[in-house]
């Protein structure tokens, strides 16, 4: 065995360093297949690609589309026989690059329906979001330079505050590491850690199944 | 005439972790004659047994009942001084297209009398690359030598870096064990283990292994053998993504996990990360050998290992515990630091990029 190389590896490295300051963030851009694991034991999956929406699926259903610009909310989603889409104005887009500081407000038109022989029901959000700086943070998957990005939902009616996002965005990753939702109406802040992703090839549900037991301390499930 | 029974068709499982392996099969290291009594008590056929002189263990590879992972324990206690794994499939650590920048081929150094062993598929011999250096393979997957664009590839970045980059030889060698050779499902730990043994038996010094797959007891056991040996193990660190779970045999003890980068020295956007990265070297749109001497453009942490490989295979002319922590901290020496000062979950100790 030769248990000594490392240290002693340590000892002549080169001490050099390129370094360089984080440049602005890009939008995120996944491939088919791509898997990231949460600590409640979610798990979002890329399922297709079109353009700047990306289709999310979970081990159990609960498809959804997102834009990439992932501070705006799901585009369109489905649940039991309810459906809904939501349509951001041009301006969410400005958030992006990354940068510290940056600010941005938009609105989001909701339409909603019970079942698709029921009317389409329509109101408006306003958001307001920004970019705090970049800083490390630590997750069960690793250590990652992020931006929070903070995200506030207003009533259009009254102004008043609904809702508040804060999403960790690593670059490196790009996606997510954390998101911390604080629901104002209900009282109730819910945070999720990123605890492991894959790539297309190694994401197998069978993996993700694990993975996602471990993450939640559930008993393995075959999907 | 004699009728020939057709081989029972491959079926895999997956284990706790989701990993796949061959159904109902559970590789042993070392099992004594009333070990091997107590298996069979089980209800375990023993498969084949064989002495691995390179890895210095005998490997046993036994078939039982198909939920063969619920059996592990009952194994262990049946015999507590051998080593007992499902026997895991393995996949080459590569991703195909999505080139982002011009195809790029690595910088080579200056010829050598190398000799590198590789654990991977089968190459083409009458690729051009691979007419410069002396080349021996040798089938562990249940079959002839089977060529694939991976071990093309893997092979031509080795051979082109011990001929630095020249027409002619240099006296090298390049022995190859071809793990995949009745197919992708044939490469199994016990096929991984069998291509080690057989190249550190052959004398190689190093030995690359662009392979990636899941913890496993009994490889491990085997890659801590042939590394007290003094044999370098080189492997590709994983192309499962940043926040992905360590790859294995990469991620074991004192083996040179290898990350890759592109042109422009960023990290490959989907290499795995973690503490056990040791070096970084150019893999991302590379341009190598592929089937029928075609180029093609490949990327991930496969193609960087080998310029890692070769460059440790520079220092030793043979297999020496002594030599090889010495080629280490020579190698390391020469790194580029990038990322974070020293070494890091990224980049390892840096950039190992060969020098004319």
């Amino acid at each position: 065995m030769i248990p000594v190389w490392v240290g002693a590896v340590a000892a002549v490295a080169a001490a050099a360093s390129s370094e360089a300051p984080r440049p602005p963030a890009e939008l995120p851009a996944y491939a088919i297949g791509d898997a990231f694991v949460f600590s409640d034991g979610r798990v979002e999956q890329v399922a297709g690609i079109d353009g700047d929406t990306i289709s999310w699926k979970g081990l159990q259903g609960g498809a959804y589309q997102r834009n990439r610009n992932f501070v705006t909310p799901p585009s369109s989603w489905r649940m039991d026989q309810g459906e809904g889409r939501r349509i951001p104005s041009q301006r969410a887009a400005a958030i992006w690059p990354l940068v510290a500081g940056k600010s941005v407000r938009f609105t989001v038109i909701n339409e909603t329906r019970l079942a698709s022989d029921r009317p389409w029901e329509r109101n408006m959000s306003l958001w307001t979001c920004k970019v705090g700086p970049h800083h490390d943070t630590t997750t069960s998957a690793g250590s990652f330079d992020v931006f929070t990005i903070g995200c506030e939902l207003y009533s259009p009616v009254n102004m008043r505050l609904l809702e508040r996002v804060a999403w960790d965005y690593a670059p490196d990753l790009g996606h997510y590491v954390r998101r911390t939702n604080v629901d104002y109406l209900a009282a109730r802040t819910t945070t999720i850690v990123l605890t492991s992703a894959l790539h297309g090839h190694a994401a197998t549900r069978e993996r993700l199944a694990a993975l996602a037991a471990q993450a939640s301390g559930a008993a393995p499930q075959r999907p | 005439m004699s009728r020939v029974a057709a081989p029972a068709p491959v079926r895999i499982d997956t284990d706790a972790d989701g990993y796949q392996y061959r159904r109902g099969e559970i590789i042993a290291l070392n099992l004594d004659p009333a070990g091997l009594e107590r298996v069979r008590e089980l209800g375990y056929k023993v498969v084949s047994s064989q002495r691995l002189e390179g890895a210095d263990v005998t490997l046993h590879v036994l078939r039982g009942p198909p939920e063969a992972a619920k059996g592990l324990a009952q194994l262990r206690q049946a015999s507590p001084s051998s080593t007992f794994a499902l026997n895991h499939v393995f996949d080459p650590a590569a991703d195909v297209g999505g080139a982002s920048l011009a195809p790029v081929r690595p910088a080579v150094g200056r010829p050598c009398a190398c000799r590198v062993g590789i654990v991977d598929t089968g190459v083409d011999p009458t690729l051009r690359d691979l007419r410069r250096t002396h080349l021996v393979q040798r089938g562990f997957g249940g079959g002839e030598v089977r060529p694939e664009a991976h071990g093309d590839a893997v092979a031509s970045l080795i051979a082109d870096q011990m001929s630095g980059g020249g027409a002619s030889g240099s006296g090298s060698e390049l022995y190859v064990a071809d793990m995949f050779s009745t197919g992708p499902q044939s490469g199994t730990a016990a096929s991984l283990i069998g291509g080690l043994s057989w190249l550190t038996q052959s004398g190689v010094p190093v030995i690359n292994i662009s392979l990636t797959g899941p913890p496993n007891p009994v490889v491990a056991k085997v890659v801590q053998n042939i590394i007290e040996k003094g044999v370098v193990l080189v492997a590709a660190a994983g192309n499962d993504g940043v926040a992905a779970p360590p790859a294995f045999p990469a991620a074991y003890p004192d083996v040179v996990a290898v990350t890759a980068v592109d042109r422009l020295r960023r990290p490959y956007h989907y290499a795995n990360r973690g503490p056990y990265v040791m070096f970084a070297a150019l893999g991302v749109d590379v341009l190598a050998a592929g089937p029928g001497d075609s180029p093609q453009t490949v990327s991930g942490t496969s193609f960087a290992s080998p310029i890692v490989a070769v460059e440790l295979a520079r220092r030793l002319s043979r297999s020496d515990a002594t030599a090889a922590r010495k080629a280490l901290q020579a190698v390391a020496a020469e790194a580029v630091d990038l990322g974070v000062p020293g070494r890091d979950p990224v980049f390892g100790y840096g950039l190992i990029e060969s020098r004319p």
